[in-house]
């Protein structure tokens, strides 16, 4: 899952954007309102975080400008300015949710995981599929016999990207562009690599291969 | 002071009685004036024809050929008179009866016009003058009765004076018009500016005559720098809140550094000291925010902020599933600032929707004044917490972030717009039910 976080106070971002990916997101920072319109309009991210006082453009109006051009992005916002008319013009510009400042990350981690899940018409807590569920705060997976599988960074990020888009041909390079950031080194062939370790931990059956095209998580056994 | 109706009417029905009664005064004299000149012409005709056929006899006795004199001299009390004085004798025509003309001797030439009282109470007026004929000074004075004239004259007045009469009160009517007319722009002054007071009106409207419109323009100007003023502190608070919480979300993500987990009194102490000062900014500038009564901001509009609100409230505690009813009278209107309101019933929903099990429900309606209730189906409180509720950042519930905070401005909201607050057991919902009026 890659995100989007648009923030201008740089303290705050060396602070947050480490436990972002701590969590296993893939973070991209932009510090201006222009640069966050831009971006967010790449159809790259699966969430943005967007605070609202931000330089050259307002937060409130990058929103609406996203939502004017039909971009269905999930925005939290996330900002000092939480009077309720605030909260109640966030909203209404189009706004899935809103974190006040000052926050604790661990509540925002969950409200970026429900709005993820509900973006992807997933019920609100464990991420499961075909006998397998994902724990996000642990990075664990279950299998359908109860045995608990400790995941790394990389293939935790992948399969919860396969578990939020069960059944969907995901090609490498949508692979690739929603676990790694800008910064990352990105070679499409290190996807095949995780695929291949995945199919080790959880059973070479889960993943198909559609030769050309990319790969699907089956939805049933 | 008197109103400037009164003033202006009173001013203006005087100066058009003055004007009608210098009228009336110079008309009729004009009138009789020219009345008694031509009658006065008429009797020194007379007069010269009375010279021209008179004659003395032999012992100077004034002799009168009254064939050549008008009949009207000769019948009795008829109005025209003449009598002749020589240095022997007095002449006086048959009409003067008895009586005779109490006229002063004029000098051979002269000639005056005289006032007398004649027979019967008659006013006349005589021409007396003087002649010199065959070696005889004479004097001959004609004279006529007014009485016909006045009384012409006196019915000309009095038809004057009632013409003016009614065109005095018809004015008079047209005048109290226009007076209210002319200050009508006045009452919508009046109008706007108890508009403005609600907040259904941000400015005066300038288009008003030019004698209002310095007023109506420093009334603007004013307005101006008072929004300007609240905005211009709105902004400064806000941006104080926004610097001061950056700091304090750092301050919070340092709660969790190893130094500080390693040392756990140490974590809780920062942990306490930092929801302390959160508390505190948070209270303040949300106190300081509010606008209060009469501001001339943008109005709160229930129908579309309200469900705005809801809307909001639903999508933050869209994990919940919470249901919430409203029963909203139509057509409602409360003259308070949006932000004020918002943060009314957002801070009240908002606590509503963390206690209630899955119903809410909110009903708004309007008698004397503006009413609303929020229940919740959740807990509730025991009756003797009630009290302790609306007190300033008193917290019921340690473990609901935000809960007595919330309240607290519900108060202080409440008390600016002069309102009411009261908690009681729901009876429908079974958990909390606040109760608010406000004057509308």
């Amino acid at each position: 899952m890659r995100v989007l976080l648009v923030e201008d106070d740089v303290e705050l971002v060396c602070k947050l954007k480490p436990e972002l990916e701590a969590a296993g997101y893939a973070v991209d920072v932009a510090a201006n309102g222009i640069d966050a319109e831009f971006m967010g309009n790449e159809q790259l991210y699966d969430v943005a975080i967007l605070d609202l006082g931000l330089p050259r453009l307002s937060g409130l109006e990058v929103l609406q400008h996203w939502r004017s051009r039909q971009n269905r992005l999930p925005v939290i916002v996330l900002t000092a300015r939480d009077a309720w008319h605030e909260r109640v013009d966030g909203f209404k510009a189009g706004a899935d949710d809103y974190v006040g400042k000052p926050f604790h990350v661990e509540e925002l981690l969950a409200r970026i995981s429900a709005l993820l899940h509900r973006a992807h018409q997933q019920s609100a807590g464990l991420l499961t599929s075909n006998g397998l569920s994902l724990d996000e705060e642990r990075q664990t997976v279950t299998t359908e016999n109860g045995k608990d599988i400790a995941l790394t960074g990389t293939e935790f990020r992948l399969l919860r990207y396969f578990l939020l888009h069960p059944g969907r041909i995901l090609s490498k390079s949508t692979l690739t562009e929603h676990i790694y950031d800008f910064d990352s080194d990105k070679d499409s062939n290190v996807i095949e690599v995780y695929v291949r370790r995945l199919r080790e931990k959880l059973g070479s059956d889960r993943i198909e291969t559609r030769r050309g095209q990319g790969y699907v998580l089956r939805e049933h056994g | 002071m008197p109103s400037l109706q009164a003033r202006l009417g009173t001013g203006l029905l005087l100066s058009l009685l003055a004007v009608f009664l210098v009228l009336w005064l110079t008309v009729s004299s004009a009138i009789r004036d020219v009345a008694q000149d031509y009658i006065a012409t008429r009797l020194g005709h007379d007069s010269e024809t009375l010279l021209s056929t008179l004659s003395f006899d032999s012992d100077g006795t004034p002799l009168i050929n009254i064939a050549r004199m008008d009949m009207i001299y000769q019948r009795p009390f008829s109005g025209h008179y003449y009598q002749i004085i020589s240095a022997a004798k007095q002449l006086r025509s048959r009409s003067l009866w008895d009586d005779s003309l109490g006229v002063p001797l004029q000098a051979n030439g002269a000639s005056t016009r005289l006032k007398l009282q004649g027979p019967q109470q008659q006013p006349l007026l005589a021409v007396v003058s003087g002649y010199r004929k065959q070696n005889q000074s004479i004097t001959i004075a004609v004279a006529e009765d007014l009485s016909a004239v006045e009384a012409d004259i006196r019915a000309f007045q009095y038809r004057f004076g009632i013409t003016a009469m009614v065109m005095l009160l018809l004015m008079g009517g047209m005048i109290v018009i226009m007076v209210r007319r002319g200050l009508s722009p006045l009452k919508q002054v009046r109008e706007e500016v108890r508009e403005l007071e609600r907040g259904q009106r941000q400015q005066l409207n300038n288009a008003v005559p030019k004698e209002i419109a310095p007023l109506v323009s420093e009334v603007n100007h004013l307005l101006q720098i008072l929004n300007t003023r609240l905005l211009r502190s709105r902004h400064a608070l806000g941006d104080l809140a926004h610097a001061l919480k950056k700091p304090l979300t750092v301050l919070r993500q340092m709660e969790r550094e190893a130094t500080f987990v390693a040392k756990p009194e140490l974590q809780q102490e920062l942990a306490g000291q930092i929801n302390a000062m959160q508390q505190t900014i948070d209270h303040v500038l949300r106190r300081a925010r509010l606008a209060g009564e009469g501001h001339a901001g943008t109005v709160f509009d229930i129908a579309q902020d309200l469900p705005l609100l809801i809307d909001a409230l639903q999508k933050m505690y869209r994990h919940k599933a919470l249901r919430i009813d409203t029963d909203i009278s139509t057509g409602l209107r409360l003259s308070a600032d949006r932000e004020d309101m918002l943060e009314l019933f957002g801070n009240l929903l908002d606590n509503a929707c963390k206690w209630a099990r899955q119903s809410i429900r909110l009903s708004i309606w309007a008698d004397s004044q503006f009413r609303m209730t929020i229940e919740d189906d959740g807990p509730g409180i025991d009756a003797e917490r009630i009290a302790e509720l609306s007190q300033r950042g008193k917290r019921l519930d340690e473990s609901v972030e935000g809960h007595g905070l919330g309240l607290a401005i519900v108060q202080d909201i409440v008390d600016q717009y002069h309102g009411s607050i009261g908690y009681v057991r729901s009876e429908a919902l079974g958990g909390l039910q606040v109760a608010v009026t406000l004057p509308l």
